[in-house]
């Protein structure tokens, strides 16, 4: 019974026409990216202004797990859950809950030119925000995995870099995610924070989570790039970010700390202290915190003076 | 006149717009492969349908006799606003810990397509 | 779609069976599919504290494929091909009486063909056929676009056809 089966299911599997990137939109090759099985090593960095920073990572992808390890250690994961060691212990976090993914529609696809990159046949194709070059991904053919992505700044240089080094698609990987957690932690859908925009700069709040036992994660997204703002109580700064950049966005003071793969922004509000994080190029995380609550202490003094005199 | 073969299903469903609907309706009328090959969809689509539903294990209230080994994020409502009076008070303990943020935001951005979303947790702090 | 939340045990006594038999036939086995409930009315308990009122059926039925999801892993394994006794017998229930069925018994490997099918297209199916979920709550519980869950039955009705002809 089983030996009648299995032959026919190769026969349906061969006939059937692979997509090509021709008929796709930006939609369909995120997606598509996010299904097959490959193994790579790559290098990702990113640049905004004088801060750089690069790292080398690993992931190897079977049948809709994941191995992940970069400077931030090793990772598995599996549909919502994201598992990480710390000596013999996993620890796992899991998404509980999330909003439906879907593309803005700011963006759409440009040229699509036929190359090659690490010896394979690839397609690249730029991704245009209106009129301006967003991105530029380079995609293997077979696996529909981006072999390349640039992401580039408002004045066109390159905002972040990340290139597969190596490169094998559907490798022959079993992979067993642990079966035990230490701790097991879920990220569940929690009341969203007043002060926060439903959507600024075009991304949207879609998920709003716990942060410890007092803050809230407000998640945002366009569909190609994302943020996180964490919203802690007032006086809160991670000694991180004591030497970090100060930039200015309309006159207001701001730090950053630019990692390969995010950049984190922090700033205080008289009440509140706040960390953003995400992927996105310099122009829109500027663009996001015009909409977000502003810092600066001007409403203390104001509101102290106020109190003494009258 | 091309075959709108991939809508057969959504149109057996019912899920097509209507706009979607009067065009696969029209092109039916006068194309024997796509009725032909929408009779073999419906086939399939009842034959799973007519699937036998199984009865459930009685109880359906699981044991709770699990060990503890969940913790979960604690949910939380807005937090206290600090009066801002003649005294200042320290700040609250909880830090930001960059490590836990990343891992919080990361976990959220993997589970759906992104431009980030293949290459997983790689950066760290 | 009630504004309110649910207690777990209406949850179990009102979705049960079809969750049950969402996992029974994404599985193919009873033991399976009965571990695979219990998961997910744990979940669904531990889950209710956090609940925002919003999509029921979604926040559901994205706990339900979690669980599937994580319990495949973990056990590293291929849902098994058993073959269940009842599908050999002569159809039962029809859910949708207006319909006329070419033939009166189920093919014989029906639920083996089922379980051949990628995961993505099998769940889709099951989704839609099974438990009776419209596009749009797939969508929700997948967190796909509904093009997607389109093409996905549609794929996997194709594929079902061809194994089975």
């Amino acid at each position: 019974m089983i030996r009648r089966v299995i032959p026919l299911v190769l026969v349906g599997l061969m006939s059937m026409p692979t997509a090509t990137l021709a008929d796709e939109g930006l939609a369909e090759v995120l997606e598509s990216a996010m299904e097959a099985d490959f193994h790579g090593s790559g290098v990702v960095m990113c640049t905004w202004g004088e801060d750089s920073a690069a790292t080398t990572y690993e992931v190897t992808r079977s049948d809709g797990m994941s191995m992940v390890s970069g400077p931030a250690g090793d990772f598995v994961l599996s549909g919502s859950l994201t598992a990480s060691q710390s000596g013999a212990d996993w620890y796992a976090l899991e998404v509980g809950e999330w909003s439906a993914w879907s593309l803005s529609d700011r963006y759409s696809l440009g040229s699509r030119v036929p190359t090659t990159r690490l010896g394979r046949p690839a397609t690249e194709v730029i991704v245009m925000e209106g009129e301006r070059k967003r991105a530029r991904l380079v995609i293997d053919d077979e696996s529909t995995v981006p072999l390349l992505t640039e992401v580039f700044n408002a004045d066109g240089g390159v905002f972040r870099f990340a290139a597969m080094v190596e490169f094998v698609a559907a490798p022959v990987t079993e992979m067993e995610m642990p079966q035990t957690f230490m701790e097991h932690e879920m990220l569940l859908p929690v009341t969203p924070s007043p002060r926060l925009p439903g959507s600024a700069f075009g991304y949207s709040l879609t998920n709003t989570y716990a942060m410890g036992d007092s803050g809230t994660q407000a998640f945002y997204t366009d569909g190609l790039f994302s943020f996180s703002v964490f919203e802690a109580g007032r006086g809160i700064r991670p000694a991180e970010f004591d030497s970090a950049t100060r930039f200015e966005v309309d006159g207001i003071a701001y730090s950053r700390i630019v990692t390969p793969s995010h950049v984190w922004v922090h700033w205080s509000t008289p009440d509140r202290s706040y960390m953003l994080v995400g992927d996105l190029p310099p122009d829109h995380i500027e663009g996001a915190l015009r909409g977000l609550p502003k810092p600066g202490f001007r409403g203390v003094v104001m509101r102290f003076l106020f109190r003494l005199f009258g | 006149m091309t075959h709108p073969n991939h809508l057969l299903s959504a149109f057996l469903d019912d899920e097509l717009s209507s706009e979607e609907h009067s065009m696969v309706t029209s092109h039916l009328e006068s194309c024997a492969t796509c009725s032909s090959d929408l009779a073999g969809l419906a086939q399939v689509r009842n034959w799973v349908r007519a699937l036998p539903d199984q009865e459930p294990p009685v109880p359906l209230v699981p044991s709770l006799r699990r060990p503890p080994r969940w913790i979960w994020a604690a949910a939380s409502a807005a937090a206290a606003v600090l009066a801002i009076g003649l005294v200042v008070s320290p700040a609250e303990p909880a830090p930001f810990d960059l490590d836990t943020l990343a891992g919080q935001h990361t976990a959220r951005v993997v589970v759906v397509p992104g431009i980030s979303s293949i290459r997983g947790p790689v950066g760290g702090p | 779609m009630p504004d309110s939340k649910p207690t777990w045990e209406e949850v179990a006594r009102d979705h049960g069976r079809r969750i049950y038999n969402f996992a029974y036939r994404l599985t193919g086995n009873p033991d399976d599919a009965s571990d695979l409930m219990q998961e997910v009315l744990l979940r669904v308990r531990r889950g209710l504290a956090g609940y925002t009122p919003g999509s029921f059926e979604g926040w559901l039925w994205r706990i339900t494929r979690n669980a599937f999801l994580d319990d495949v892993r973990r056990r590293k394994r291929r849902p098994t091909v058993a073959f269940p006794e009842d599908d050999r017998t002569t159809i039962g229930s029809v859910p949708d009486p207006g319909e006329v069925l070419a033939e009166s018994r189920l093919p014989e490997h029906l639920q083996q063909a089922l379980l051949a099918l990628p995961f993505d297209f099998r769940e889709a199916v099951v989704m839609c056929d099974v438990v009776g979920l419209t596009y749009d709550e797939i969508a929700d519980a997948t967190a796909v676009p509904v093009g997607t869950v389109r093409s996905r039955i549609h794929r996997g009705r194709k594929m079902l056809r061809g194994m089975l002809e």
